[in-house]
């Protein structure tokens, strides 16, 4: 995402020597309130989820993870997770190929539908795809509240991440490399799987964990997305044993019923 | 283009529907389903005071914590490149934290550090007369919390890029730290300042978990318009839940389309 605000002209080896200089007094005082305002909004916050899932002790963790709902929807969380970024992974990289690679009408308009998740309320993205995926679909597909759903919205948030990895090393991928592979005989699958595929791995690594990454820490979010959200309501205990619940797990363990098909799979 | 071979065509065609399913078609029916009757659903929502206030509460929100978020980001973008001090890679890390964590447990997080009751410093800041938990300050502390990478993410690899060879000029001429900072620096990574800003302000205003937890929900006190929009849903006002929506997906793809815009005349 970053790369294109950069000059075009600058060559990358022209960076700055790293590290720099050594704090004088006034950027003693800038990083103090920095550090203070961080610690302040981030640090001390998610210190004390960890002191107070630690509370209770080993034992009590143990008994919240492996409790039969929680673990149903660790499982849950951690296999759609896995699944999701795996169809990222080959999605993903197939997109920023072709953004690169290609031309055509119409490619500024894939640009910007890419970070639209990204930047898309999830409560808002929620509604989108039940638009076309929920009860009233023009498409005929009613998957509201079952697994592809969650499997579907998870797969929207995370579509930016490999994608924006993956395509800045791809645009700076020297074409000759692959040519001199095709010259000397090499199959196009060939060339992609000796020559594209190991200069790309870092990159769909860095974008894989990310999404992973986004995928298992946002199921809270999901559940709470009016596809899902109704069975939270029904559910005696609000959004405070929801959020209590939390504190064990930091994959916020959706009340499986919830995520869990409502209809046999 | 070296060769147009029946792959490319596959692959393209391939690309096209995964995105036109995934994300154009879903967002199109949202539009469509706010203007099922006419202009109704928009005015409807436009005249319930209730939403009237929490779209105001929402701007307001987001502007504060935009504004923190980037005079924060910008500033410790500027420690990261430009200084060397100790702990600098921790905190480098750490300032990524907020992305990967989940909402919820953002929330969360706030509550038991800043809860009225029983939070680490809530009882104290409350008896002070600051209440911060079920207030407008919690809505702004959860929502820069969320964003708060957006910014330092956007500026860092700028500033790395510009290189400090003009600063030092700038230093070696006689200019103080500020002017360097203004005159320099600033109009130097500019660009990614905005973008940092623009992406932030979409985030801020679209934020929903953690600002759930935080706020309470009390009507036409500190409900946000994400949980307007939840909030009609459930109560099948789909009209309503639509138009809402629509209004907060018509900002983030403002916003992602100012974004692009900026991109190419940055470039030339």
């Amino acid at each position: 995402m970053t790369s294109a605000t950069l000059a075009p002209d600058r060559p990358a080896t022209r960076r700055s020597a790293r590290g720099g200089r050594r704090l004088d007094r006034y950027s003693g005082l800038g990083l103090g309130v920095a550090m203070l305002w961080f610690s302040l909004l981030v640090l001390i916050p998610l210190t004390a989820v960890v002191v107070t899932a630690s509370e209770g002790g080993w034992g009590r963790f143990w008994d919240a993870v492996t409790n039969e709902q929680t673990a149903a929807a660790i499982r849950l969380t951690v296999g759609t997770a896995l699944g999701v970024t795996l169809v990222n992974v080959v999605m993903g990289t197939l997109i920023a190929w072709v953004l690169v690679r290609d031309r055509f009408f119409g490619k500024r308009l894939l640009e910007i539908l890419i970070d639209i998740p990204f930047a898309l309320p999830t409560i808002v993205a929620g509604l989108v795809l039940l638009s076309l995926y929920g009860p009233e679909s023009p498409l005929g597909v009613d998957i509201h509240n079952t697994r592809i759903a969650v499997f579907l919205a998870f797969l929207f948030v995370t579509l930016p991440f490999i994608v924006r990895t993956v395509q800045p090393v791809l645009a700076e991928l020297d074409k000759e490399v692959e040519e001199a592979a095709a010259s000397l005989g090499a199959s196009r699958f060939t060339t992609f799987r000796r020559v594209i595929l190991p200069s790309l791995t870092p990159a769909i690594a860095a974008g894989a964990a990310l999404s992973f990454a986004r995928g298992s820490a946002s199921t809270a979010r999901w559940c709470s997305c009016p596809a899902t959200c109704r069975c939270v309501r029904r559910s005696p205990r609000s959004a405070s044993s929801a959020a209590s619940r939390t504190t064990t797990w930091t994959a916020p363990p959706p009340s499986p019923r919830c995520c869990w098909p409502s209809r046999s799979r | 283009m070296a060769e147009r071979g029946a792959g490319r065509y596959v692959a393209r065609l391939v690309v096209v529907a995964y995105l036109f399913f995934l994300v154009a078609w879903p967002l199109f029916l949202v539009g469509q389903n706010t203007f099922e009757g006419g202009l109704e659903n928009l005015r409807g929502i436009l005249q319930d005071p209730d939403v009237v206030h929490a779209l105001r509460l929402s701007l307001i929100v987001a502007v504060i914590a935009v504004v923190v978020n980037t005079v924060f980001g910008v500033g410790v973008s500027l420690l990261l490149v430009r200084y060397e001090f100790p702990g600098k890679r921790l905190l480098s890390a750490l300032l990524d934290v907020p992305l990967s964590v989940s909402p919820i447990v953002v929330g969360l997080s706030l509550v038991l550090v800043y809860g009225g009751r029983n939070g680490w410093f809530g009882p104290t800041l409350e008896s002070a007369g600051l209440q911060v938990i079920f207030a407008t300050p919690g809505i702004v502390m959860a929502t820069a919390f969320v964003a708060l990478p957006l910014v330092i993410r956007e500026v860092v690899p700028v500033l790395e890029e510009v290189g400090d060879e003009q600063e030092q000029a700038a230093r070696s001429l006689g200019a103080n730290a500020l002017q360097t900072f203004w005159r320099i620096t600033l109009p130097a990574i500019k660009w990614g300042v905005i973008y940092g800003v623009v992406l932030s302000l979409a985030r801020s205003l679209g934020e929903f978990g953690a600002v759930k937890v935080v706020s309470g929900n009390v009507l036409g006190e500190t409900r946000t318009t994400t949980l307007v929009v939840e909030e009609k849903y459930l109560n099948f006002d789909k009209g309503g839940a639509y138009a809402a929506a629509f209004l907060l997906a018509l900002v983030a793809v403002a916003a992602i389309i100012v974004v692009s815009l900026l991109r190419p005349k940055e470039s030339k």
